[in-house]
């Protein structure tokens, strides 16, 4: 099942896509003009004429002075789902006009629109229309059967920065069509924005237990308010800030405000509705796993040889590793969870068992019906990707989640101590693949659904190990670096998977890049280790040569700038503020050992001091020793932290900014008379 | 765009997954012979992910000048990645489907099966209004080693008798083809515009074959031209008898395209009163010099008309009518171009519109004529005889000939400004429609000075140590280009990264101001920063921070294609520290020069101050493998003379 995916457009097509769109002749005209969606004035207002551009205060190219949506399901009377939409605003320079290029996201004809108008409003109170014969079908995507989808485009005249447009549409769909997940918040700032959805309350629907609900996410700090009553839920907005888009900031999904409207049948509440969902996907899963399949491959496994409980699972984990190959191809980056459905309709363990293949859904499965047979507790957990979206346990659909893990207990550990495995992954026993770390997922067992927050992986687990060897052509003219890095844990997982599924000619190009291939270092060799093996980290090796030269400020003296390719550099962050918080992959741990041969006839100056920099989100420490034909380096930086809040940020900028002085500073070498 | 690209996928994954049924079939006879020829895949790590082993499209011209289309492609899957492969078939409203075909051979299995009876068309142009489409057929449950078969006819009412094949896939090919076949009494002539290493032509009867065998995988690079524009290219001339009248024309001279695109064009730039009015407008208030106004003129369509592509069917030729261009405000390059015209002539000023192809430099081939070549049109405007040309058109100006001097003016580029052609068109073919006069020209192609950077640094020693520092950079042409739309599209994020960019050289820089001019009255980008660094006297300082990053650059290391630069450059750098230590020696002047650059840098004491001056000049804008190490070279030069550093005055060494 894939995640809820936001969006204002297509979302909404989508929705449409799956009913029909239809349109209902002979509706008494007066349904069509229900709620609000109207017109704006056609003049600009004082306060429209006051907006400004300010890009140091989010406002750059365009404003949207209102964005407006009725979705009415109890239009003709039950019938049909009116739509209607208003957009208005305000071009603020050229890069804004296409706003004025509309799209609407729906296979009608355009002549068929109940109603449509469309103006510019230029600043000298010029009013310039859009007549619907303007509007034009193009075919999007047509099938075999006939089917055809298009959307409907009109380009609004004389858009000149300063100039107000003003946009909208009406029109009926047949049949009740529920309204998409929509996005709050824009790119520009928004002055107005509602959703006015009237879902269908016909006594059929309220005999089967259906009610509307709705969700509104991200909007905490934001003037967003809900009118929900018996018949209608109206979602507002006011005055409500641009996106801001920044490096290392959460997905989307969870920094731009966003509503999400359902109808909810048979369930109240969120704990009510996620126990019941896993009941559901306990009752498939013992109904899907034959024991005695699973039992002959558990004799395979030789967890019954296993020392002690935590030795059995690790057979059972290694055996499933090295036994059931992984044929999903989202493994990397997952984007579908085989859905409860799915799993009834796929085939039986004995199946998987006896093709010895199958999705990482299923070798979760696998596993825990294992562990439970040698008396562990284990359940299923089902996880987001954070790098996508988080679970909202207030959203009340399974589609959000990505993938499964496994979270198992032992009989004498407390109740809430589990321990998180992720059999088919390709990591080691104990590790789990960094983008469902570090939040919550949801924990199925014949008890329920629990939350639970999957945490990441201690940074000793994901370290790379790095030994450097720096020496200079002649007299410095050039640099050579060779150097050879081992991975474990996170660190080089997701490149290692990228590699095993490439062509030699796309492992050769990414090899160049990890070796650091830019325009000022020109890697010669790039090879990787053993690939084969399963669980094995990936192993790095490299040579190149710096084109940058070094700084010769005379004959007699060189700077070398000694980090490169080779250090995993700590991402620079500029802006002296920040809107959202900071995410990184994982905590983690790089060790390098630098030797630098001084060039012939110089030798280094004495060694300079050792840097040390602790911080809350990790530590750095920089030790330099002179050897006897040059310098030696060690250099050792921690990141324990998952991310910085916004008002942590100054910290943590700091903290990186203090390793990127210490990481710049050049190491000096003299020329000495009577070296050679 | 991102909008459509999302409903697009939707639309994708339903439709395709209902083509998993498959049928059981036999194998067509060629594909069959494709199929026991096929070599095993190879154990161990596939070199690509799949090969084409058979590419082929057959075109069989009617006396009627319509065609019938049949393309044909074999592959064979060395990774089964996503476990699905695409067979696209483009074409447009004046193309009609027949049939599509696939079918999909396993490794190992006798059964052959077939999924012919799906498909998809979808939209696959980036313009607002296209008539563009593509053909899919999808084939999934594809293993290593598995041979997919395409097939598809279509029927085509082509806007010229002339063909172009450009033969290139996204997978290396083991054997392309083309084959024409023409009507009783027609013949052909062909040309290769790229013609591959060993290719090789065939005529049997009214048929003629063209055959390219292993082409090897696209790879593009940056800094080099895209693998279409590397790809073997062949034009066909079809010649019909002199008694036919296809119902598509075929051009024998340029001539004969220019009176094609001018019939079309005919009216199209009508004076009407309210172009008239905003010629006015534009020019009111403003110097009455020809330049200016030509200059002014062309601002005003490049801004305040904004670009919307219309590429429906013989819309993608016409233009609109350069009042409606006016009235709506949009338009594409050609529309524009049209409105330009028309505003010019208010003022008497003769222009002609002026066609050539943007992507592909090599597409117009001058003994070739065709109409297909083309995809984008500017304005060449005649100079009055005798016109001394300011300083700033001058990159931007050609003597024709008969049409006299040219200004070439492109209004579709919104960053570009008047005076200079930018590296997308320099030195390129270009169609000036002129009537009888119509001719092919080589577009201006100027030197490194009309591409350049040019900055002044002043650094200030404080008392405190600290350093307070301000740069005024003015980017010309090219570089003007990229500054201007970095800056337009994200204001904060572009002060962000000169930011970056300083940090490289002090990690504790503090900006105090930064403002910039997007168009100077010369045609500039404008850009001035003021910022101090607390301490940054306690280090080395550095006379020209951040300047080899400037230069475009790519890795050499790997490289077998050539590196291409948009446009020969120019960058130079004059520094002024002032309250440096008097006794502060002075780095010594370098300098290095070969055929195709030059580096150099000097230095001076005046009064209080140290002054710095770099400049880097790079006039030669292709460089084949062979001259890497002279580029390589320029670089390591430019690299190490603008490290140079104003030390403090030396200590004793230990």
């Amino acid at each position: 099942m894939g995640a809820v995916r936001l969006s204002s457009v297509a979302g909404v097509l989508a929705a449409l896509a799956v009913a029909g769109a239809g349109l209902v002749l002979g509706v008494d005209v007066k349904d069509l003009f229900v709620g609000s969606a109207a017109p704006g004035p056609k003049y600009i207002t004082d306060s429209e004429r006051a907006i400004e551009s300010d890009p140091g205060a989010g406002v750059e190219h365009a404003v949207i002075l209102a964005e407006e949506w009725v979705w009415d399901e109890t239009a003709a009377k039950g019938r049909a789902t009116l739509i209607a939409y208003h957009h208005r605003a305000k071009i603020l320079d050229n890069e804004g006009r296409d706003l004025a290029n509309v799209e609407i996201p729906f296979s009608i004809d355009p002549m068929k629109l109940a109603a449509w108008w469309g103006r510019t409003i230029l600043p000298d109170g010029q009013v310039l229309e859009l007549d619907i014969s303007q509007l034009r079908a193009q075919t999007v995507v047509s099938d075999a059967s006939g089917d055809e989808r298009h959307v409907v485009r009109a380009a609004l005249p004389g858009v000149a920065p300063g100039a107000v447009i003003d946009y909208g549409y009406r029109f009926l769909v047949e049949g009740v069509n529920s309204p998409p997940p929509i996005f709050i918040q824009s790119q520009y700032p928004v002055v107005r924005f509602q959703f006015a959805w009237t879902p269908q309350q016909s006594a059929e629907v309220s005999a089967r237990g259906f009610r509307s609900s709705y969700l509104v996410r991200r909007g905490e700090h934001l003037p967003i308010t809900v009118d929900s009553r018996w018949n209608s839920i109206t979602v507002r907005g006011s005055r409500l800030p641009a996106v801001a888009y920044e490096p290392l900031m959460p997905p989307e999904a969870e920094v731009r405000a966003n509503a999400v409207f359902y109808h909810l049948f048979g369930v109240d509440t969120p704990d009510e509705f996620w126990k019941a969902v896993a009941k559901k996907i306990e009752f498939r899963l013992s109904k899907f796993y034959r024991h005695g399949a699973v039992k002959k491959a558990l004799e395979e496994t030789g967890a019954a040889k296993g020392e002690n409980l935590q030795a059995k699972l690790r057979a059972i984990y290694d055996w499933i590793q090295a036994n059931i190959r992984n044929t999903s191809v989202i493994a990397l980056r997952p984007n579908s969870l085989i859905t409860g459905e799915e799993i009834a309709d796929s085939s039986t363990a004995s199946d998987l068992l006896d093709r010895r293949e199958g999705g990482t859904e299923q070798a979760d499965e696998l596993f825990v019906h294992m562990a439970r047979m040698i008396g562990v507790e284990a359940d299923l957990v089902l996880v987001v990707d954070r790098t996508q979206h988080y679970w909202s346990r207030d959203l009340l659909s399974l589609e959000q989640f990505d993938d499964t893990l496994v979270a198992v207990r032992g009989p004498d550990e407390p109740p809430d101590k589990f321990q998180f495995l992720d059999p088919g992954s390709g990591l080691p026993y104990g590790e789990v693949r960094w983008w469902y770390t570090g939040v919550k997922g949801l924990r199925v067992s014949e008890h329920g659904g629990a939350p639970i927050v999957i945490p990441a992986a201690d940074p000793r687990r994901n370290v790379s190990d790095t030994s450097v060897k720096i020496s200079f052509e002649g007299d410095g003219s050039s640099v050579n670096a060779a150097w050879s890095r081992k991975c474990t844990g996170q660190d080089g997982y997701v490149e290692r998977r990228r590699l095993l599924r490439s062509s030699g000619e796309e492992r050769r190009k990414a090899l160049q890049a990890m070796c650091g291939s830019t325009d000022q270092f020109e890697v010669a060799d790039a090879q990787v280790g053993d690939l084969g093996k399963p669980t094995a980290g990936l192993q790095l090796t490299c040579a190149g040569e710096r084109t940058s030269p070094e700084v010769a400020p005379s004959a007699d003296e060189l700077r070398l700038i000694w980090n490169g390719a080779w250090i995993d550099a700590p991402p620079g962050l500029e802006a002296a503020r920040r809107a959202h918080s900071v995410v990184f992959p994982f905590p983690r741990a790089d060790l390098t050992t630098i030797d630098i041969a001084a060039p012939a006839g110089f030798r280094a100056d004495p060694a300079p001091s050792p840097v040390t920099v602790d911080s809350p989100f990790g530590s750095y420490t920089l030790r330099f020793s002179n050897t006897t034909d040059g310098v030696q380096i060690q250099r050792k930086f921690a990141l324990v932290s998952l991310g910085a809040k916004q008002s942590d940020y100054s910290t943590l900028k700091q903290f990186f900014d203090d390793i990127r002085r210490a990481d710049g500073a050049p190491l000096v070498f003299r020329r000495q008379a009577g070296i050679k | 765009m991102s909008r459509r690209r999302s409903l697009l996928a939707g639309f994708l994954a339903c439709a395709l997954l209902s083509v998993a049924a498959a049928d059981a079939a036999r194998l067509p006879d060629w594909a069959r012979a494709i199929a026991d020829s096929a070599r095993p895949t190879n154990v161990g790590v596939a070199e690509h992910a799949e090969r084409v082993l058979f590419r082929e499209q057959r075109i069989e011209v009617f006396a009627d000048g319509e065609r019938r289309i049949r393309l044909r492609k074999a592959l064979q899957v060395s990774i089964a990645r996503p476990g699905v492969a695409l067979g696209v078939f483009p074409f447009r409203d004046n193309t009609r489907i027949l049939s599509s075909r696939a079918w999909h051979l396993p490794p190992g299995e006798h059964a052959e099966k077939a999924q012919a009876r799906a498909w998809i068309d979808i939209s696959i142009n980036a313009a607002f209004f296209s008539d563009s489409r593509a053909r899919v057929v999808q084939v999934d449950g594809l293993r290593p080693g598995s041979l997919v078969f395409f097939e598809f006819e279509a029927e085509e009412r082509p806007y010229e008798l002339s063909l172009s094949e450009v033969f290139y896939d996204d997978s290396p090919t083991d054997l392309a083809r083309l084959e024409v076949v023409v009507p009783p009494g027609w013949s052909s002539r062909a040309r290769w515009l790229r013609a591959p290493t060993t290719p090789t032509a065939a005529v049997s009867g009214a048929s003629s074959v063209w055959e390219v065998r292993d082409l090897p995988a696209p790879d593009d690079a940056p800094l080099g031209e895209s693998a279409v524009e590397r790809a073997p290219h062949l034009l066909v001339d079809l010649i019909p008898p002199a008694t036919a009248t296809p119902s598509a024309p075929r051009f024998t001279d340029w001539t004969a395209v220019g009176r094609w695109f001018e019939g079309l064009a005919q009216g199209r730039d009508q004076l009407t009163p309210e172009i008239r009015a905003a010629a006015e407008a534009a020019l009111r208030g403003t110097e009455t010099d020809a330049f200016g106004r030509i200059s002014r003129l062309a601002r005003f369509v490049r801004d305040d008309v904004r670009y919307l592509g219309d590429e429906v069917g013989l819309g993608g030729y016409q233009p609109r009518p350069a009042a409606a261009t006016l009235a709506n405000r949009y338009g594409d390059c050609k529309d524009k171009a049209t409105l330009l015209r028309a505003l010019l002539s208010t003022q008497g000023v003769s222009s002609h519109l002026t066609l050539l192809n943007l992507t592909d430099r090599a597409a117009v081939s001058a003994d070739f004529p065709s109409l297909s070549v083309f995809d984008h049109a500017i304005v060449a405007v005649r100079l009055p005889p005798g016109a001394a040309v300011p300083d700033g058109f001058a990159a931007a100006v050609l003597d024709s000939g008969e049409l006299g001097r040219l200004l070439f003016v492109d209004p579709t580029d919104e960053d570009g400004a008047p005076g200079w052609v930018s590296g997308a068109l320099a030195g390129k073919k270009a169609l000036v429609l002129a009537d009888s006069a119509t001719r092919l020209v080589d577009l201006p192609a100027a030197g490194p000075e009309a591409h350049r950077i040019e900055r002044q640094l002043s650094v200030e020693i404080r008392d405190d140590g600290s350093l307070s520092c301000r740069r005024i950079s003015h980017f010309f042409g090219d570089p003007a280009r990229a500054a201007r739309r970095a800056y337009r599209e994200d204001k904060g994020g572009y002060r962000l990264e000169l930011l970056r960019r300083l940090r490289r050289s002090w990690i504790d820089v503090a900006m105090q101001t930064s403002t910039f001019v997007v168009e100077s009255p010369e045609g500039s980008f404008v850009e001035e920063l003021s910022w101090q660094v607390a301490g940054g006297a306690a280090a080395p300082v550095p006379f020209f921070p951040g300047a080899a990053d400037d230069l475009p650059r790519a890795a050499l290391g790997q490289r077998r294609l050539p590196i291409v630069f948009a446009t020969p450059f120019e960058m130079r750098v004059e520094t002024t520290v002032s309250h440096a230590p008097a006794d502060a020696p002075l780095p010594e002047a370098r300098g290095a020069r070969e055929g195709g650059w030059v580096v150099a840098t000097a230095f001076d004491r005046t009064g209080g101050a140290v002054r710095g001056r770099w400049a880097a000049t790079l006039s030669q804008a292709r460089f084949e493998p062979a001259d890497f190490a002279g580029l390589k070279r320029f670089w390591a030069a430019a690299s190490a003379t603008a490290a140079a550093v104003l030390q403090s005055p030396p200590t004793s060494a230990p």
